[in-house]
């Protein structure tokens, strides 16, 4: 060592950093961006002629039996329920709640007891519901923390949805894994805390359990669009009970990242009756070798298929988008030829676009 | 640096308090990693608000808790390569001005240029290995995750960014790092 050692570390510790202007990037930056998109969801109210013939027909079947359990149950009228709490606000969700299997899995810890309620994997995502309940003050600002995994796969990407209600809190977790081979995917959720912004109660919690694949048979297209230098290449839609899962890439020119930054490849979707449906997609990866960074696979679901509908057709478009200066996006809508997907004949061809559909949002009541 | 997994947890699921702090936290990181690319605070100043916007748009496609600190440079980086394709002409001026200097003091570069000019002045993945692995103190495999290359291939960059570094400084910055590496 010698008095000029210098490292890297030292060096870039070195740079003098202007806190102040920072913190006012920061907070300005949430100040004038939007809140994420959040579904607008009518506040749940728990009918009570409703919730007191559930207690009843949960109560003359286990109640006799288990007064321990019977107790448990008297806190839960929702059990099985979850599905149809979220179809209120959400199109399509009843068929989950028909093909699921009941976990009827509970654990307790810490007087907060959380529950697996009903599961279901269409091949595309596993799908999960529960309930927690406790006599602990929670607000609505109350969740659980901690990330479900499938032994499957690493580094899943779950999306949690919950709702806030009078004793507890209930919700739907769902986890992308593609893969039709497998008959079964097994589901690991260790909740670390029920956490709210005012008090965190820890508990000791773990759920393990296997969810069998609905059957269905999966379509594998090799079908391409391009447009203005982006190509949108599906690579397969599976019809199932409860949904219809299409997988597609977004590949894109490397020309066009020159200018813009970000590409996001969506679908929307029209049946030979009209309906328009959304089709959000669950989330995308990157794999290696991919062209460029914005090269991805993704996957997307489709819920509340008119099961009188004969053809679906999907339209691709997408958004590319980029920062022009200061606080200030720049973005532009690609729209691009459709796949029409014969579902009698099991076919699909890419037709040309006239009209494309709009997807009307029904305004719900707050 | 790994953080909170609840408060990142927390972020992703939308709880923009969350993002804020854990931006806060970040932030000088982040600016002395956009500094060391442009080396002109308000430029640096710029890639830092792009930074967070894009965070910001974004969080909720980070795919695990672990992954924050990768993804956020990961954002930072694009954006300060970016800023530097976009203002090319700007960046090559400036960088020979500084080769004019070196030229002209070559008999002693080391008394002329730090190690941040020095860091500066490498070719953009040296720099942003170098950063990554000595300044962030990632990993290797999470160096590859950022670069998006194998990770031979960042040991490789390491290595060539440090012998780099090491002729233009005259190999006065031996020091603790380059024995932490390997």
């Amino acid at each position: 060592m010698n008095g000029k050692e210098i490292s890297i570390k030292k060096a870039m510790g070195s740079i003098e950093v202007p806190d102040e202007r920072l913190d006012v990037i920061i907070e300005n930056a949430f100040f004038e961006t939007a809140a994420p998109k959040k579904k607008k969801r009518r506040q749940w109210l728990v009918p009570a002629a409703a919730a007191s013939v559930l207690f009843i027909g949960i109560s003359t079947a286990t109640l006799a039996a288990s007064p321990a359990f019977a107790n448990y149950m008297a806190q839960l009228p929702l059990i099985g329920n979850v599905f149809s709490i979220f179809a209120e606000e959400e199109e399509g969700l009843m068929p989950y709640e028909r093909f699921s299997e009941n976990m009827e899995l509970s654990q307790t810890s810490n007087g907060i007891t959380i529950a697996i309620d009903q599961a279901v994997y269409d091949g595309t995502n596993v799908t999960f519901t529960y309930t927690i309940t406790t006599d602990k003050e929670l607000d609505a600002s109350a969740r659980v923390t901690g990330i479900p995994q499938l032994l499957e796969a690493e580094g899943v990407n779950a999306s949690m949805e919950w709702e806030v209600i009078e004793g507890g809190v209930v919700g739907i977790n769902t986890i992308p894994h593609l893969n039709e081979e497998v008959a079964q995917v097994n589901v690991e959720w260790e909740p670390v805390s029920v956490y709210t912004a005012n008090a965190e109660f820890k508990g000791d919690w773990k759920f393990e359990f296997a969810v069998d694949q609905l059957k269905k048979d999966p379509m594998v297209l090799d079908e391409k669009v391009t447009e203005g230098g982006l190509t949108v290449h599906f690579t397969e839609v599976t019809f199932t009970d409860i949904s219809v899962n299409i997988a597609y890439q977004q590949l894109v020119d490397p020309v066009l990242l020159e200018v813009w930054d970000a590409v996001e490849a969506e679908l929307i979707a029209q049946d030979n009756l009209g309906n328009v449906y959304e089709v959000p997609y669950n989330g995308g990866a990157a794999y290696g070798g991919a062209g460029t960074r914005e090269d991805f696979f993704w996957t997307a679901t489709m819920r509340g298929l008119d099961p009188e509908a004969t053809s679906l057709t999907l339209y691709p478009f997408a958004h590319i988008s980029r920062i022009v200066a200061e606080d200030t996006f720049d973005s532009k809508r690609i729209e691009f030829d459709a796949l029409e997907i014969n579902m009698l004949e099991g076919t699909a061809q890419i037709v040309e676009v006239k009209d494309f559909p709009v997807f009307e949002k029904e305004e719900t009541e707050e | 640096m790994q953080h909170d997994e609840k408060l990142v947890s927390a972020a992703i699921q939308g709880d923009r308090l969350a993002l804020q702090q854990l931006l806060k936290t970040e932030k000088e990181k982040l600016y002395r990693m956009a500094y060391t690319y442009v080396r002109d605070e308000d430029n640096a100043l710029e890639i830092f608000q792009q930074t967070v916007l894009q965070a910001i748009e974004s969080v909720h496609q980070i795919k695990e808790p672990e992954y924050f600190s990768t993804w956020l440079a990961r954002i930072c980086i694009n954006k300060a390569l970016s800023f530097l394709r976009k203002n090319k002409k700007l960046v090559i001026l400036d960088e020979i001005e500084v080769r004019r200097a070196e030229n002209q003091f070559s008999i002693d570069i080391s008394e002329q240029l730090d190690m941040a000019n020095a860091l500066g002045l490498l070719p953009e993945k040296y720099k942003t290995a170098l950063m990554l692995r000595f300044y962030q103190d990632f990993t290797v495999k999470q160096i590859a995750e950022v670069m998006d290359c194998p990770e031979g291939t960042v040991k490789t960059v390491i290595h060539r960014g440090l012998a780099l570094l090491k002729k233009d400084l005259k190999g006065v910055y031996a020091d603790e790092w380059q024995r932490d590496f390997n």
